[in-house]
C-alpha cells in the first residue's frame, strides 16, 4: 500500500487534503515484442462467429518453435466487474465545500501491450463496469473519467486476470493537481489540456481550457513521468504541444505549468481543386494541412477540410510550412488520384490557386509460378501508404496477367498466391516513375502451419495476421478444423 | 438472380418437318449461377459494429462461392457516407475473406451501417451489414 498525502492549494488558498489509496505493482516489464527481433513473429488470431466465446489473442513465436506444427491454444475468457468512484472538489463554487466521493462514469481499458488481447468498455453513470478479456498476465489497465472529469485517471501495469477475479472497487481519489495557463489564449478557439503517461502512452481526459486560458488536470496515482498535451479542438487553429514533466516529492502541493505558444495570428488560405483538364473537382475530397514547421509558434498543427461542389476550399492556418494532402473519395471507377504539395503560409491571406489531382494510371503485369508457368487466380493488392491506406486489388487471369487502374503513388504491393505452395510476398512499388508493367514470379518462403484451438476445440475460420516487428507479413484464415498453412517471407 | 437472366434449359428444340425426319440441335446445358455466400464474420451477423474515432476498427468476412470457377470481389462501404474499398483479401483454399481496417471513423457515422458486399464473376451478390455505434471516448 502506498499512501501519499498532500495538501492542496490552488487559487483560493487551502482547500483540503486527500490521500492516494490505490494499490499497484511497481513499473512493469518492457513491452514483450521488440521490432528489431527479426526471427520473432507475432501471430494475431481474431475468431469469427464460427467460434463462440473466443476472444482475439496474440501469440509470439521464435526459432525455438516448430513453425510447421504450431499449436495456438487460445485462452478462455475472464470477466472483470467493478465500480469506480473518485473525489471531486468544487473550488470555483464554494470554498467551504471540500468535495465529495462520487461515482465516476469512465472508459475502462484492459490491454496487453503490443498485442490484440484486451477490451475497452464504458462504465455506466454509477461507475459500474463489466469487461471481458482473455485470461492472462502482463496487462495494462486504464480508467479514464468521462464524467466528472475533475478526478484523476488511472494507469496500472502488470495486471493478471485469471478466471473469476474478485470485483474491483476503484477509488481514483482526487489526484495531484497539475495546473497552469496558456498565455495569449482567447476563447474564440477551443482548446484542451490532457495528461499522457509517458511510460505507457495512456491518455487522461481532455479538459477544456477556461476562458482565460487556465487549465487544471489531475495526475494519475504513482506516475511521475507525464506529458502535458495542449491541443486545439477539431479543426481549431491552435497548435498541439507536448510538454514532458516529471513529478518529484516536493511537488506534493501541485505542479504549475504556464505555456507560451508564440504567434497565434491566423492566416486565411484558399484554393481550388481541379482535375487534369482544369475542371473544378465537384466530389467531396479530404484536404489535410499538416505543419512541417510553424513560424514563431511552438508545436504542430493538423487541420482538415473539404472542397465544395465548385472545388473551392478555405481554411485558417498559422504561419509556417505545411504538407497539404488532397484525397479524393474512393470509387472503383474514379479517375482521380490523391496528391500532396508543400506550401508556405507567410501572409494574412494566401491564395494557393488550382491544386491539380493527377489521374489514375493503368498498370499491367504477369505473375508466374515458381516453375515459370502462368499463375492464375493470384490476387494482387496495392495499398497506398502515404494517403488513406486504400487497398486496390485485382486477380490474374488464366494467362497470369492482370490489369488495374490505380493512383500513381507509392504502393505497398502484396501478392497472394491461391495455393499454400508459394509465399505471400510484400514489397513496395513506386508507381510515380515510368514503369507501368511488371512481371513477378512467385517464390517459396518459410512455411507456417498449425492449428488454432481453445481447450482442444478447433477455432475455425479465424483471421490470422502475421507480423514481424511493425511489418505485416501475411493475412490468412484458419480452415474448418482450425488449421492454417501458408508461406511467408521473413526478413533476415 | 432472375430465372430469365440465367435460365436453366435443355437446348433449343428444332424439329424441321420437311422430308419427314426429326432433327435435334446439339443439346446445350446451362448451369445456373449460384450466388456467393458470406459464411462467417467478425462482428457476427446481427451484432453492432462498435467504433472508436481514435482507434483502428477492424472487421472481416469469410465467403464462399458454390461455383468453384467463380471469382469473388468485395466492397466495403458506410451507407450514405463513404466507400471504403475492397479491403484486404484473404485467401484460404476454397474460401475467400476480406478484412477492412477503418482508420478514421467519423462521429456522424453513428446510426449508419457498415456493409460488405461480395460479388461473383457473374454479378451475383451477397452482403452483410452491421449498424454502427460510435462509442464515446476521451
Amino acid at each position: 500500500m502506498i499512501r501519499w498525502t498532500y495538501m492542496w492549494a490552488f487559487g483560493f488558498g487551502l482547500l483540503g487534503c486527500a490521500d492516494y489509496v490505490l494499490e499497484e505493482n511497481a513499473y512493469g516489464s518492457e513491452p514483450s515484442m521488440d521490432a528489431s527481433d527479426y526471427r520473432r513473429l507475432r501471430l494475431d488470431i481474431t475468431p469469427s462467429n464460427a467460434s463462440e466465446n473466443v476472444l482475439p489473442q496474440s501469440f509470439w513465436i521464435d526459432e525455438s518453435f516448430d513453425w510447421q506444427n504450431l499449436d495456438l491454444a487460445l485462452q478462455q475468457s475472464t470477466t472483470i466487474v467493478g465500480n469506480i468512484t473518485g473525489y471531486t472538489i468544487y473550488p470555483y463554487v464554494d470554498v467551504s465545500i471540500p468535495g465529495e466521493q462520487v461515482p465516476v462514469e469512465a472508459q475502462v481499458q484492459i490491454q496487453m501491450p503490443n498485442a490484440i488481447n484486451g477490451a475497452i468498455v464504458n462504465s455506466d453513470v454509477s461507475g459500474n463496469f463489466e469487461i471481458v478479456v482473455p485470461s492472462g498476465s502482463d496487462y495494462q489497465m486504464s480508467i479514464t473519467p468521462l464524467s466528472p472529469q475533475n478526478v484523476p485517471y488511472l494507469v496500472l501495469e502488470d495486471m493478471r486476470f485469471e478466471s473469476e477475479p474478485a470485483p474491483m472497487d476503484v477509488d481514483l481519489g482526487e489526484g495531484l493537481p497539475i495546473y497552469g495557463r496558456v498565455l495569449d489564449y482567447d476563447d474564440d478557439r477551443s482548446a484542451t489540456a490532457q495528461l499522457i503517461d509517458s511510460h505507457t502512452g495512456i491518455k487522461g481526459p481532455q479538459v477544456e481550457l477556461a476562458e482565460n486560458g487556465y487549465f487544471q488536470l489531475r495526475a494519475p496515482s504513482m506516475r511521475s513521468d507525464l506529458t502535458v498535451r495542449i491541443q486545439g479542438g477539431d479543426n481549431t487553429v491552435f497548435p498541439t504541444v507536448d510538454i514532458p514533466i516529471r513529478l518529484e516529492e516536493q511537488d506534493d502541493d501541485g505542479f504549475r505549468l504556464d505555456v507560451e505558444l508564440g504567434n497565434l495570428d491566423v492566416a486565411t488560405v484558399f484554393g481550388r481543386i481541379v482535375n487534369l483538364d482544369q475542371i473544378a473537382y465537384a466530389d467531396r475530397s479530404t484536404i489535410i494541412f499538416e505543419s512541417v514547421d510553424l513560424t514563431d509558434t511552438v508545436g504542430s498543427i493538423l487541420v482538415e477540410t473539404n472542397n465544395d461542389v465548385n472545388g473551392n476550399f478555405t481554411v485558417h492556418l498559422l504561419e509556417g510550412t505545411y504538407k497539404m494532402t488532397v484525397i479524393p473519395p474512393y470509387s472503383e471507377n474514379s479517375i482521380s488520384s490523391p496528391t500532396s504539395v508543400d506550401i508556405v503560409i507567410d501572409a494574412e491571406h494566401l491564395g494557393l490557386g488550382d491544386i491539380v489531382l493527377p489521374e489514375r494510371i493503368t498498370i499491367t503485369g504477369t505473375v508466374l509460378e515458381q516453375d515459370g508457368l502462368p499463375s492464375a487466380d493470384t490476387t494482387i493488392q496495392f495499398k497506398d501508404v502515404n494517403y488513406a491506406n486504400t487497398v486496390h486489388s485485382t486477380t490474374t487471369d488464366e494467362t497470369g496477367r492482370f490489369t488495374i487502374k490505380i493512383p500513381p503513388v507509392l504502393m505497398q504491393t502484396s501478392i497472394l498466391p491461391n495455393t499454400p505452395n508459394s509465399a505471400i510476398q510484400n514489397f513496395e512499388t513506386d508507381l510515380r516513375g515510368d514503369i507501368q508493367s511488371f512481371e513477378w514470379t512467385l517464390q517459396s518462403g518459410q512455411p507456417l502451419s498449425g492449428v488454432a484451438n481453445q481447450q482442444g476445440y478447433a477455432v475455425p475460420f479465424a483471421l490470422i495476421e502475421v507480423f514481424q516487428g511493425d511489418q505485416k507479413l501475411a493475412t490468412g484464415l484458419t480452415g474448418e478444423n482450425g488449421e492454417f498453412d501458408f508461406q511467408i517471407q521473413v526478413e533476415e | 438472380m432472375s430465372f430469365f437472366n440465367k435460365p436453366l434449359f435443355f437446348g433449343a428444340l428444332f424439329i424441321p418437318l420437311s422430308g419427314g425426319c426429326y432433327y435435334w440441335q446439339p443439346l446445350e446445358v446451362y448451369t445456373p449461377n449460384s450466388p456467393p455466400e458470406i459464411l462467417y464474420s467478425d462482428p457476427p451477423m446481427g451484432a453492432t459494429m462498435q467504433m472508436r474515432i481514435s482507434q483502428l476498427n477492424p472487421a472481416f468476412v469469410v465467403a464462399q462461392d458454390p461455383d468453384v470457377d467463380d471469382t469473388m470481389q468485395f466492397q466495403w462501404f458506410i451507407s450514405g457516407a463513404v466507400i471504403l474499398g475492397p479491403g484486404e483479401t484473404i485467401v484460404q483454399q476454397n474460401f475467400l475473406g476480406s478484412k477492412i481496417d477503418i482508420q478514421q471513423a467519423e462521429e456522424n457515422w453513428h446510426g449508419r451501417t457498415l456493409t460488405c458486399i461480395v460479388v461473383d464473376s457473374l454479378g451475383a451478390t451477397a452482403s452483410i451489414s452491421w449498424p454502427i455505434e460510435i462509442l464515446e471516448e476521451n
